[in-house]
């Protein structure tokens, strides 16, 4: 389910929601079918697999190649084939937030999303947030309001915010809440989380 | 070498002045009276930027060239003998490069998730592919996954050559007397539910044979009590265990576990780095929980509000393992007669670990919840109650304090249930307290260059905890320099053994270690310019940057003093001394909640949380806040959410993830007023105390008050579920 069905469109690519996903695969661009003979018969669909296949993801600004199994998720991808490590898995059934990235410019758990579904969109991840070295004015909040403990949960947490003040530029806290409900915290930071939108907002107005 | 030093301890209107003997190695403590520049004030995590930039690195994120990918075959059953296992298949699938039986023919699984077979595969994908090529044919039998089960009359045993109820251990003295003679008589029964740790990096190692070192890089908070293992696999060769950042702990986490001991052994078979992390089924079934309780209380009060005596009965399920399972109740208050009954009774679930202050959310949500019954039998305030039966000032002052911010006297409800409409409001409260003021004689090394660069190196982990946020407070202040200039190394069994993190003593364990680290270093830089300075060099200090003279601020930098030190850099090692004798016992929590109840549809929300909390020295506001704030949501969390369930008849995990395991999201979290009650503790030389713990303990508890505040009828079970509260509505009368 998209997590929040009023979110406007915010490109001409396809809306990614689990729904689609179970019922449409194949019909996306550059989307595929894994073999399963109930998709066979679909004019638009090719079969690949189970080997590897080649799969050019736009990842951050700079399009990045890589050979996977199509039943690699864009999460494993990331991290497994792709070293960007910054998304975290932590439940790998989209109940959790720790996995969000954006794609174009939507947040998604890439836990439920197969790599090669997301050929041919912007991906943005965490490591995409501020070059190295420095901090994107939200990664800053955090920082100051202390919105962490752990950090397990905090990629996930950040791109769900961002996606929100992308979104809501002046969030109440109630919408703060709802922005970031898909995401969980074990170590409970949710509140200095808060504090740290609405730190962020005004920065990333401007 | 020694010396005697007089140091204030206590808190405002408390303060006593106590001599300590010092060792000529360590400084003076810092006492109620110390003038800090860093201490004490708030300053953002030091790990802050590179968690939130995704640039940390986790053992999940470790990858050497090479990798293999671990997985473990885990028990379907509740409880069942292995007929035959064979692993032959799945050694032979196409990017296997290892499989091994955990369990022989013959043995039992105990529970669902018990470990069965593992294998090392070139993917993910392929690993968990090659799990079903593993043949085990099983003999199930009948298994009990719940206390009251496993204590009925015939009943199957858990684990075969044990009885389900252990013995029985009591303590105090027998309370019947004082019962019967007290003007009111109660009773009560309350029980908790199994509760996950839910650690969000679950537990997992990469294990990696690199030339003559076996380096496992493992999720824990002990890297040194990893070591053991690690070292044993590397058989003749060095072996490391090194765990920078830890995505949670909260006692699960100890040891390397079966898991760990699992990629070792896939490394060392298939002679390829492996890495084998939990996945959150795995994580709920295997990765540790806190101990479901079963809690009958009797006790009696007099009009007056004195307790008479209380007389407690528990049992607690740690599921297959044999210890663990206790409840532990407040001590701070005067019962008169105590005697408590405690056993252990066996049922076939993951076996339960460490959680968040072991025992003690459990036991005070029943006594807490008892001394609330036994004040509304005399129908006296429980504030008031608690203050008449509390023998610990630190608790008697937080009590005023929390009622005062909490404003007590306009939240709680003169009479429960009171409020006209389906929506009802309620207030609790609860108190805590915790013991560890931290020990052992770890070592912390300091390394200073020539461009005043300062690193800090102790084997011991930051958890989430801001261990190494409080390392560097701690050194920047000693040494008198920004904690900018200070960069602290944690999480390598190559430095120096540290604590693990357990008992709330890491940071009073390893911060007062690094504060004697750079006072010998300060001692040692001082001592070189004592002469050119025409000072002694006890009469020199660091402050602001600058040598001080008998307080005075010279021309000369701390940065002055490094640029002599040449390439290799200053080396100075300071230890962990001797705890004083401090202050006072135990350290003292008091937490009040609101709560809105819907009697409709059975639903709490809590509103507001005010918790003050003693934790000695605040080192930092910022992670002390943080950690206060986490403790409470936890507790939350706990109260209202969160229930492992086995089905009964096949022992298997119902809802083994976080769609049906419920924990506390953003929505789901109280306005919280996290109050810092500074009290020098006077234990060592910096005065500081453990917080992990304390701050989970009372919340569910207060909760549950709150509730029966709010709602006129009480809810003895947790998770306070809608349909309890439902049905404590409709059975009425508390």
């Amino acid at each position: 389910m998209p997590k929040k069905p009023s979110r406007p469109k915010r490109s001409s690519g396809p809306e990614v929601s689990r729904r689609g996903f179970l019922s449409g695969l194949g019909a996306a661009a550059g989307a595929v079918a894994v073999g399963v003979p109930a998709f066979a018969g679909r004019q638009d669909s090719k079969v690949l697999g189970p080997g590897p296949v080649s799969v050019s993801l736009h990842i951050n600004g700079v399009v990045k190649k890589t050979e996977i199994e199509p039943r690699v998720t864009l999460l494993n991808a990331l991290r497994n084939h792709l070293d960007l490590t910054g998304t975290k898995k932590i439940c790998d059934r989209g109940s959790c937030g720790g996995c969000t990235v954006l794609l174009d410019g939507a947040p998604v758990n890439s836990c439920l999303m197969l790599a090669l579904d997301a050929e041919g969109r912007k991906i943005e991840t965490i490591e995409g947030l501020a070059p190295e070295g420095g901090l994107h004015p939200l990664q800053e909040a955090f920082c100051t309001h202390d919105a962490l403990q752990c950090g397990f949960c905090t990629p996930g947490m950040v791109m769900a915010c961002k996606e929100l003040l992308d979104r809501v530029p002046d969030p109440g806290l109630e919408e703060i809440k709802d922005g970031i409900s898909g995401n969980i915290c074990r170590c409970g930071t949710y509140n200095r989380i808060f504090d740290a939108v609405k730190a962020a907002a005004p920065k990333m107005r401007r | 070498m020694s010396r005697k030093v007089k140091t204030k301890v206590g808190f405002p209107g408390n303060i006593k002045e106590i001599e300590v003997t010092v060792d000529d190695n360590d400084p003076d403590p810092w006492g109620a009276d110390a003038k800090l520049s860093v201490v004490g004030t708030s300053v953002p995590r030091v790990d802050g930027p590179v968690k939130a930039t995704g640039r940390a690195k986790y053992t999940y994120d470790i990858a050497p060239k090479g990798l293999l990918f671990g997985k473990i075959l885990r028990s379907p059953h509740g409880a069942a003998e292995i007929k035959s296992i064979d692993v032959t298949a799945a050694g032979k699938f196409p990017g296997v490069k290892a499989a091994i039986a955990i369990k022989k023919k013959g043995d039992e699984v105990l529970f669902h998730g018990d470990e069965v077979a593992a294998v090392a595969a070139e993917s993910e994908e392929i690993a968990e592919e090659a799990l079903r090529q593993i043949k085990v044919e099983y003999v199930p039998r009948k298994c009990v996954t719940t206390i009251e089960a496993s204590m009925k009359e015939g009943a199957p045993r858990a684990i075969e050559k044990q009885s389900n109820v252990q013995k029985a251990q009591s303590q105090g003295s027998d309370p019947d007397g004082a019962i019967a003679k007290a003007d009111h008589k109660v009773e009560a029964t309350y029980s908790t539910e199994v509760q996950t740790h839910s650690c969000l990096e679950t537990h997992g190692t990469v294990a990696h044979f690199d030339g003559d070192t076996l380096t496992a890089w493992v999720s824990t908070q002990a890297v040194d009590g990893c070591k053991g293992a690690v070292a044993r696999q590397a058989g003749g060769r060095q072996s490391r265990v090194v765990a920078e950042h830890v995505g949670g702990g909260f006692g699960a986490k100890f040891s390397i576990g079966p898991e760990g001991n699992t990629a070792l052994r896939l490394a060392t078979e298939a002679d390829r780095p492996v890495k084998l992390m939990l996945d959150r089924k795995e994580e709920h079934l295997n990765g540790g929980n806190r101990p479901s309780s079963l809690q009958k209380y009797s006790g009696g009060v007099m009009k007056d509000g004195q307790i008479s005596g209380v007389k407690v009965e528990l049992f607690g399920s740690a599921g297959v393992a044999l210890g663990g399972a206790g409840a532990a109740q407040p001590g701070f208050y005067t019962y008169g007669a105590f005697k408590k009954t405690e056993s252990t009774v066996l049922t076939n679930g993951g076996g339960a670990r460490a959680f968040r202050a072991p025992g003690h959310p459990q036991g005070y949500f029943g006594m807490e919840s008892f001394l609330d019954e036994l004040a509304a039998a005399i129908d006296m305030d429980p504030l008031a109650f608690r203050k008449l039966n509390c023998k610990s000032p630190t608790h008697l002052a937080e009590m005023d304090l929390a009622a005062e911010k909490f404003h007590w006297s306009g939240r709680r409800k003169a009479k429960s249930g009171s409020d006209a409409g389906p929506r009802k409001r309620g207030a609790g409260m609860a108190c805590s307290t915790w013991y560890n003021s931290g020990g052992g004689n770890w070592q912390v090394d300091i390394f200073i260059d020539n461009k005043g660069a300062v690193e800090v190196r102790n084997g011991t982990q930051d958890i989430g905890t801001g261990t190494r946020t409080v390392m560097t407070l701690i050194v920047a202040e000693e040494l008198g320099i920004p904690p900018s200039q200070v960069t602290v190394r944690l999480g390598d069994s190559n430095f120096a053994s540290g604590p693990g993190s357990g008992g709330s003593t890491t940071a009073p364990s390893i911060g007062p270690a690094a504060r004697s680290a750079a006072y010998r270093a300060k001692k040692e830089l001082l001592s070189r310019v004592a002469e050119s300075l025409k000072a002694k060099p006890e009469d020199l200090d660091i402050r602001d940057g600058k040598v001080t003279k008998k307080g005075q601020p010279t021309s000369t930098t701390f940065n002055d003093l490094c640029s002599k030190i040449g390439v290799t850099p200053l080396q100075v090692s300071g230890q962990r001394q001797k705890n004083y004798e401090g202050f006072r016992g135990p350290l003292a929590g008091v937490q009040m909640a609101e709560v809105d109840v819907d009697v409709e549809t059975g639903q709490v929300k809590v509103l507001k949380v005010v918790a003050v909390q003693d934790a000695g020295r605040v080192v930092d506001r910022l992670t002390f806040e943080s950690q206060i704030s986490g403790g409470v949501i936890q507790g939350v969390s706990y109260a209202l959410f969160e229930d492992r369930r086995l089905d009964p008849n096949l022992g298997v995990m119902v809802n083994p993830d976080f769609l049906n395991y419920k924990i506390a999201g953003p929505k789901d979290c109280p306005e919280i007023t996290a109050i810092a009650f500074d009290v020098a503790s006077g234990f060592n030389n910096v005065g500081m105390m453990g917080l992990g713990e304390p701050p989970t303990i009372p919340t569910a508890a207060a909760i549950a008050n709150a509730v029966t505040n709010a709602i006129g009828a009480r809810v003895r079970s947790l998770p306070i579920t809608p349909d309890k509260v439902l049905a404590a509505l409709e059975g009425k009368k508390p």
